[in-house]
């Protein structure tokens, strides 16, 4: 098929100023007719008659004579410039390319065959493309990862600082978000107007990484199709080889949502055998605060198979502890680690505010819980992990309530602005919120200033309550749901006497929770006619808990009951955990952290698990600073240094996605379904040397400087031959 | 005196002593009658011996034979007849002409002249000069005294080159006035119109004269060496040309060489002798032509 139109291009156009040499000859030649010497001559009729015989030819072979050697300058400065031609709107090899080098990212990539990564290879392949794109060509790098990273966006014709660019990149260690890439991948494209445009897709093809989660799919789609539209050539290079051998630690937890001083806790580790042979002598180790602890005895994992790890910590300091589970490397050691950052809290501050409070003893709404929570009696040696506070529901708006980890509202009738100004600041702290109802609760104002149409921070409607406590008649039980909620699940299993403590509780009274459709909160406990008794949901990054029922003995015999102290502390536990939650995030998700308002002018710093400092800013957010952080594309510890005024250091640690962990590899045919409507072309790089030598050549047939040169060099042999034969070189 | 010995080049005269040269200067039939030679039967020269045959002048017997062998020979002798010679010199501005480091074609053609009247003269010839250009300029009547050397010679020094030079028209103005017979020789570049030339060449040959033609041309004009733009002006009233030598060289020597090869044709069919001379040539090449030429006119 023959292009419509043509372009001419040049890779060096600025060396077309040096048409103008072309002049030279032209211009030797005017000089020479102005200088000439004076001979006297006898034989002038002889001379006389050649003149006459050959002026005409004379001319003639002058012109021809300057005609060859202007066109001999004229080539020889257009071949320097590196001319190509290039084709409009119809595909044709041998034109200016813009070629997008989309690197495989990922944890997977990590992947050692005999010492070298699949990142360093696709590295060495990238870099072998750039350096053998033609002049003209341009590059682009796309870093495909979660989040992807545009690397050069405006197409470079600097190949040599693109080359560096790609030997300085390093992989990350999460995953892929294969959407955002493809939109990503459609702005570079998007970026540059040549219109040849190629795309190498350089990865292992690890199924974890190209199959999009199912929410994503249409989302997907229609990134491919704007790429598609686009109309590059795509070439996928599988740098993944079948098999491979892999263990990793695939989870590391706390089974106590919040850690005090001497407080006994389980860290729980999980180690995964994802090759297709058993893992011998696995021998997890787990170091804390860079200290190596007990390790676990040699275990042999069968494929496929999970060896479950629990060693049993007890902090002695406050502050952040940094606990690691380690195995011995493998072939892909990024994944034979896992961090958990463990903030260790002197005690757990709750407030708890009344709504009816009395100074006698037992007659206050929160006196049952006060006990529950903190005893009186404690042991020796043992203070109690929790202090509480009480404060009536009057002093609530006037409290600062970022020194406490939970606020539990008891019985609290009405609610102003000003308070729900104050919990929503508090719960996007991470703090937790805990409501009872009571015989004060005014539904209309819950609904209005909490629930707010299921935009406030209630998680359900308030309806009319329930049963009549003053009359105490038909009592209504508990349904534990199976004890399948994290605030009950201790009584899974439990013997009926244990669990009598719970289900035997009678109430007389509760608040009717209407929980909205679509509802991401939990019921964790229910009454026997199926209405919700204790609801747990995210807020912000807190935690709102409500109890339908009141915290005293007014609507329920609960607080007389065994289960009463171990739920109440489970549910002041679980609110308080969003504190710490957040310390621990996957890798490539955005850490973010809120500080006290008046911290917003503290300089921040972050120092990677690479010991790079990163400066950070604290941005106000409805009413805290909040401190954003993205650049979380590596495992390990981060510490985040907050100065003056607040004075403040905390870590958080990345994890990286166990599914990356993953091995299992896409074929071609797999590929083309997991991504609908993209046209691409396998290769395997053993083949792709073959296919880039072969491009190479074909590349070659759009530059003319070489077809140029020839030219040249044939002008320059009938400069010689011309010259010769017209008189110029004839020995005498 | 000084200025004499110039043209009287020892080197040249040292050549030509080894040479036979009253052997080769025997001109048949041209010793006038007008004009005994004062050295009659002196410059006889014995050629052979033949035996006596009755009615042989018996004057000629070799009586030294006799006494010897006793057997009648004669001694025979060539008999050197006095040669009449005409220089011509073409002094037209043409030959004015001298490519470095050459000498002029005038001056060539001078120390030719002068030899020959030298070795001439010594022969007891006679010999005349004459310089002309469009016209006659000088006329040195022929004589073989010693002293028509130093005439002659004077004559050469102060010939000035003046125009052009019109040969054909001088040749027959010549023919006319040489009465006597002799060897006409011709020194010039012969630049003019070929036809007309021959014409007063053939005049000569028609007034039963030998006629022998020194065509000198500086190697310049044969090689046309030039590379760089030139202007060439032209001697004798020619326009000036300026032009790309080595464009033209080839088709310059064309027209050189059809002139040259017109020449030595028309030379050939008048049996005129043509020696064609260069003025970077040892000047023993044109006497020992002249001389080879004479002896060939002889036999």
């Amino acid at each position: 098929m023959v292009p419509l139109i043509w372009a001419l291009g040049f890779a060096n156009a600025p060396l077309l100023y040096g048409l103008a040499a072309a002049s030279v000859p032209i211009l030797i030649h005017l000089l020479n007719r102005r200088k000439f010497r004076e001979v006297r001559w006898a034989a002038m009729r002889f001379l006389l008659a050649a003149v006459r015989k050959n002026q005409r030819r004379i001319r003639v072979e002058q012109w021809l004579l300057l005609a060859v050697r202007t066109l001999i300058i004229l080539l020889v400065v257009t071949a320097m410039a590196r001319p190509f031609l290039e084709s409009m709107g119809v595909v044709l090899a041998g034109r200016r390319v813009h070629r997008v080098l989309v690197l495989d990212a990922s944890m997977s990539m990590g992947y050692l065959t005999g010492g070298v990564s699949r990142f360093d290879e696709a590295k060495a392949l990238a870099g072998e493309m750039i350096n053998g794109s033609r002049p003209g060509d341009s590059v682009s790098v796309l870093l495909m990862g979660k989040p992807p990273r545009v690397v050069i966006r405006t197409p470079s014709h600097d190949l040599k600082s693109v080359a560096k660019e790609v030997a300085d990149l390093s992989i990350t260690h999460g995953g892929t978000d294969l959407t955002a890439t493809f939109e990503a991948l459609d702005r570079v494209l998007e970026s540059s107007t040549i219109v040849h445009k190629e795309v190498v897709f350089l990865t292992d093809l690890q199924a974890a990484s190209w199959k999009a989660p199912e929410a994503a799919v249409d989302g997907l789609k229609r990134a491919i199709a704007k790429v598609t539209a686009r109309q590059p050539n795509t070439i996928v290079i599988d740098l993944g080889e079948p098999g491979g051998e892999n263990r990793a630690v695939t989870e590391l937890r706390l089974d106590a949502p919040v850690v005090t001083v001497g407080s006994g806790v389980q860290l729980r580790g999980l180690i995964h055998n994802h090759g297709g042979k058993t893992a011998q002598g696995v021998r997890p180790r787990l170091i804390v605060d860079g200290r190596v602890g007990p390790a676990a005895p040699p275990a042999d994992i069968a494929p496929g198979d999970d060896l479950p790890v629990a060693f049993p910590q007890e902090f002695s300091t406050p502050g952040d502890h940094i606990v690691q589970l380690a195995l011995d490397d493998d072939a892909l050691p990024l994944d034979d680690r896992r961090w958990l950052v463990v903030p260790v809290r002197e005690s757990l501050n709750v407030l708890l505010v009344d709504g009816q409070y009395k100074p006698e003893a037992y007659q206050a709404e929160t006196d049952y819980l006060a006990q529950a929570l903190a005893p009186s009696e404690v042991s020796p040696g043992h203070p109690n992990a929790i202090k509480v506070e009480v404060v009536s529901e009057s002093q609530l708006s006037r409290r600062d309530l970022s020194p406490y980890d939970a606020v539990v509202l008891c019985n609290v009738g009405l609610f102003g602005q000003a308070d729900v100004a104050a919990l929503e600041g508090y719960l996007e702290q991470g703090g937790g919120v805990v409501i009872f109802g009571g015989d004060q609760v005014d539904a209309e104002n819950y609904n209005r200033w909490l629930y707010q149409d299921g935009k406030g921070l209630l998680p359900v409607e308030v309806g009319a309550s329930v049963g009549d406590a003053a009359k105490k008649e038909g009592a209504f039980r508990f349904n534990p749901l199976g004890y399948r909620h994290p605030l009950i699940a201790d009584y899974q299993g439990a013997g009926g006497p244990v669990t009598a403590g719970l289900t035997q509780a009678l109430t007389w009274q509760y608040l009717k929770l209407k929980l909205p459709p679509k509802s991401s909160a939990q019921v964790a406990l229910a009454f026997e006619t199926g209405d919700p008794a204790l609801i747990e949901a995210s807020r912000n990054r807190g935690t709102v808990i409500v109890v339908a029922t009141s915290a005293d003995t007014g609507w329920t015999t609960w607080p007389i009951h065994k289960s009463y102290v171990p739920i109440m502390q489970q549910v002041v536990l679980r609110a308080s955990a969003g504190r710490m939650h957040e310390r621990n995030i996957r890798v490539g998700q955005p850490y973010d952290q809120a500080f006290p308002e008046s911290a917003l002018t503290a300089p921040t710093t972050v120092v990677t698990p690479k010991g790079l400092s990163i400066a950070g800013r604290l941005r106000p957010s409805g009413g805290v600073s909040q401190f954003h952080f993205e650049q979380t594309d590596l495992a390990g510890r981060y510490q985040v240094r907050i100065g003056a005024p607040l004075g403040q250091e905390s870590s958080f640690a990345a994890n990286p996605d166990p599914a990356e962990s993953e091995l299992a590899r896409l074929d071609q045919t797999a590929l083309g379904v997991a991504m609908p409507g993209w046209n691409f072309l396998y290769v395997h790089p053993t083949n792709w040397k073959e296919l880039s030598g072969d491009a190479a050549s074909v590349g070659r047939r759009g530059e003319l400087h070489r077809p140029m040169l020839l030219a040249m060099l044939v002008l320059l042999l009938l400069e010689s031959f011309l010259a010769w034969k017209f008189g110029h070189n004839e020995p005498i | 005196m000084e200025n004499y010995l110039k043209y009287l080049d020892p080197q040249t005269l040292a050549s030509l002593e080894g040479l036979d040269l009253q052997a080769r200067m025997v001109v048949e039939g041209y010793v006038a009658g007008m004009h005994p030679s004062p050295y009659q039967g002196f410059s006889v020269e014995f050629a052979e011996h033949r035996e006596y045959v009755p009615g042989d002048d018996i004057r000629h017997v070799d009586w030294k034979v006799w006494s010897k062998t006793d057997k009648l020979y004669l001694k025979q002798y060539e008999e050197e007849t006095n040669l009449l010679l005409y220089l011509l010199l073409d002094t037209s501005e043409s030959m004015t002409y001298g490519s470095s480091p050459n000498v002029t074609k005038l001056d060539y053609a001078r120390f030719v002249v002068a030899s020959l009247a030298y070795m001439t003269l010594q022969q007891q010839d006679s010999v005349g000069l004459i310089t002309f250009d469009d016209a006659v300029r000088r006329y040195l009547k022929p004589a073989g005294q010693a002293s028509q050397l130093k005439e002659l010679l004077h004559t050469l020094d102060v010939t000035p080159a003046r125009e052009k030079s019109d040969i054909g028209i001088v040749f027959h103005d010549l023919a006319e006035r040489f009465k006597k017979r002799g060897v006409v020789a011709v020194f010039s570049d012969l630049f003019d119109d070929p036809a007309r030339v021959l014409t007063g060449l053939k005049h000569f040959r028609h007034r039963r004269h030998e006629v022998i033609v020194f065509h000198i041309l500086d190697p310049a004009e044969l090689e046309f060496p030039f590379r760089s733009a030139t202007l060439f002006k032209g001697l004798e009233g020619m326009p000036e040309v300026l032009t790309e030598p080595h464009a033209l060289r080839r088709a310059y020597q064309d027209e050189l060489r059809s002139f040259l090869a017109e020449m030595k044709k028309g030379c050939r069919m008048m049996d005129i002798d043509y020696v064609p001379l260069r003025t970077d040539q040892p000047l023993d090449v044109p006497l020992s032509s002249y001389l080879a030429s004479r002896a060939a006119r002889v036999r």
